[in-house]
């Protein structure tokens, strides 16, 4: 069963879809009281990868978990402009979609699953709320200065293929945020504050409290992959990390879903479920 | 006020949101009007930089009622992706016929964009008691650029252009190159060599922008078209749309509107052509909804 609200976080609506174990997993399964609420990636990378978060979400869901897929303020179907909100607000929109979860399904057990900056959101929450006891990272983004680089050569990309000529270089896009305080990132607006809040988004220096259980998933081809992995497991040494042959489906479109990543993922989920509240 | 609904097409639930206005204009004459967005196919209702979004609340905010969903597949609706187009046709209808009953509509107006304006040209062909009239933003009207064979050739042609190439090294070719690779590696395998899915889906797409122009007649609806001038599949709007002896003949009598988003790319994925779209979305369906 699966049921779509909005649920509010200060004063604003969010759109969750929370999808309810089904009642065959639930016998019996020693996953029947654990949630996970999926926390989207960034922009239109969040665009192009919804799909697959909806087939992975039901699949779980048949797998006896209960999970929550939400968009953050100012994206997808929840109130506001994309330029309106900061990743403070996104990580206050998970901190809350974690109360819906278990109001909602009664969860004890919660964990959190990141894709691309999802990630780095994810785990920045996971080191401030004891709740979360377990992390899931696919293709996390590690360093927040190589990822507005990438956010920046993506559009210069965009620009070349549809407008046939460049328009964004990195010294117009630092003349324009500092004249109008945004840039456009194929008509999402980032604006001065997210864009400083990119650069220095750093949620993997070493912390007092990181969930038990966390595994982290890269993705071959992944240009960043590699270093990505060394830094995660110096920040977590408690982390499995693994990597795996899979299309980079935030790139673009494919109709086939990532059956490797979804596979590792729920093999992984199995493995630790002995150590949750049943 | 946003809401989430569903409703249910053979066996599976689709999902949307439904824009409801604080209050209809008194120009509207009590009436409720509505606007159905159809969004383009492999998309769904949030849309690539949240284009649907944008377009409904700025319609919401002048009064209009708006539906935008998911169809079969896609977004948060069920089903798989091997689909075709005529199922995506028939959500369509199912969509009219729920949103027209679930605000009690006195008016509708399709919105499509790409594929979108296809469905929305049959669907007005099938329910034309329920339709007021159409805004559709670059229609696929050409069969012979409605496969992947087609935007192969349309798109890829540039490649053999020197301006292209010269632009393409004086910008960032290494990050190009490993982006735009899988994407020409993947539309030259559904080109070439298709999976029996794809070939099933393009040959029912195909068949639907085929028939487009008899559907139109059919229709026989007020219709706005919208083309990007920067976007490869419009191709020449004047010979091979206008110009063309089928189109032009269904085309004939039938109250018709063309204008253009100078520059702008298929999607409109910038924030000056994006708004631009917006603002056309908003005044053709306001002219429309003052019309008796």
């Amino acid at each position: 069963m699966e049921e779509a609200f909005f649920f509010e976080n200060e004063g604003h609506r969010i759109f969750g879809m929370l999808h309810y174990p089904s009642w065959e997993s639930r016998n019996g399964s020693s996953s029947a009281n654990v949630g996970i609420v999926f926390c989207h990636a960034f922009g239109d990378e969040a665009f192009r990868t919804h799909r697959e978060m909806v087939v992975y979400a039901r699949r779980l869901a048949k797998e006896g978990y209960a999970v929550l897929r939400f968009d953050y303020r100012g994206c997808g179907d929840s109130e506001g402009n994309f330029e309106d909100f900061t990743l403070k607000t996104r990580i206050s929109d998970i901190r809350r979609a974690v109360d819906t979860l278990v109001e909602k399904s009664g969860v004890e057990s919660i964990g959190l699953l990141g894709l691309r900056f999802g990630g780095a959101l994810a785990a920045a929450l996971a080191t401030r709320d004891p709740r979360i006891e377990y992390l899931i990272l696919w293709a996390p983004i590690v360093n927040g200065t190589k990822y507005v680089q990438f956010l920046q050569q993506s559009q210069m990309a965009h620009e070349l293929g549809n407008f046939g000529k460049v328009i964004s270089t990195r010294k117009r896009i630092t003349e324009k945020l500092a004249s109008s305080g945004t840039f456009d990132l194929m008509a999402n607006i980032i604006s001065q504050e997210v864009y400083k809040e990119l650069l220095s988004f750093n949620p993997w220096k070493t912390s007092n409290r990181y969930p038990k259980h966390i595994l982290i998933i890269g993705i071959e081809g992944d240009s960043h992959k590699a270093s990505s992995l060394r830094a995660l497991k110096e920040a977590y040494p408690n982390a499995e990390t693994t990597l795996i042959k899979e299309k980079q489906f935030w790139f673009d479109k494919i109709n086939q879903n990532p059956s490797n990543l979804y596979e590792t993922t729920s093999q992984w989920l199995r493995s630790i479920l002995h150590d949750f509240r049943q | 006020m946003e809401k989430v609904v569903s409703f249910v097409n053979k066996g599976l639930k689709m999902y949307g949101i439904v824009h409801i206005p604080d209050e209809i204009p008194v120009s509207f004459n009590n009436r409720k009007i509505g606007v159905l967005l159809l969004h383009a196919g492999r998309q769904a209702r949030r849309g690539p930089h949240k284009f649907y979004v944008k377009v409904a609340r700025a319609l919401c905010e002048e009064g209009f009622y708006v539906l935008r969903y998911d169809n079969r597949g896609y977004g948060d609706s069920e089903g798989t992706e091997n689909v075709t187009a005529n199922e995506w046709f028939d959500d369509a209808l199912h969509a009219i016929k729920f949103f027209s009953e679930y605000q009690s509509l006195d008016k509708l107006i399709l919105w499509g964009l790409c594929g979108g304006s296809v469905l929305a040209i049959h669907s007005a062909a099938n329910e034309p008691s329920k339709i007021d009239s159409l805004i559709l933003f670059n229609l696929i009207y050409r069969p012979d650029i409605a496969n992947s064979k087609g935007e192969f050739k349309t798109v890829y042609r540039k490649l053999l252009t020197l301006g292209f190439w010269r632009k393409f090294f004086s910008a960032s070719p290494i990050y190009y190159i490993k982006k735009g690779y899988p994407n020409v590696k993947r539309l030259f395998k559904r080109a070439f060599c298709p999976s029996q899915f794809e070939i099933n889906f393009e040959d029912s797409v195909i068949r639907l922008v085929d028939s487009l122009p008899n559907s139109f007649s059919l229709a026989s609806k007020p219709t706005s078209f919208i083309f990007s001038t920067g976007d490869p599949l419009v191709g020449n709007v004047n010979e091979d749309f206008l110009g063309n002896p089928v189109w032009s003949k269904h085309l004939k009598g039938i109250p018709i509107d063309l204008s253009f988003v100078e520059g702008a790319d298929h999607n409109f994925s910038s924030v000056e052509y994006e708004k631009a779209a917006i603002d056309k979305t908003v005044t053709i369906a306001v002219k429309r909804a003052l019309m008796p």
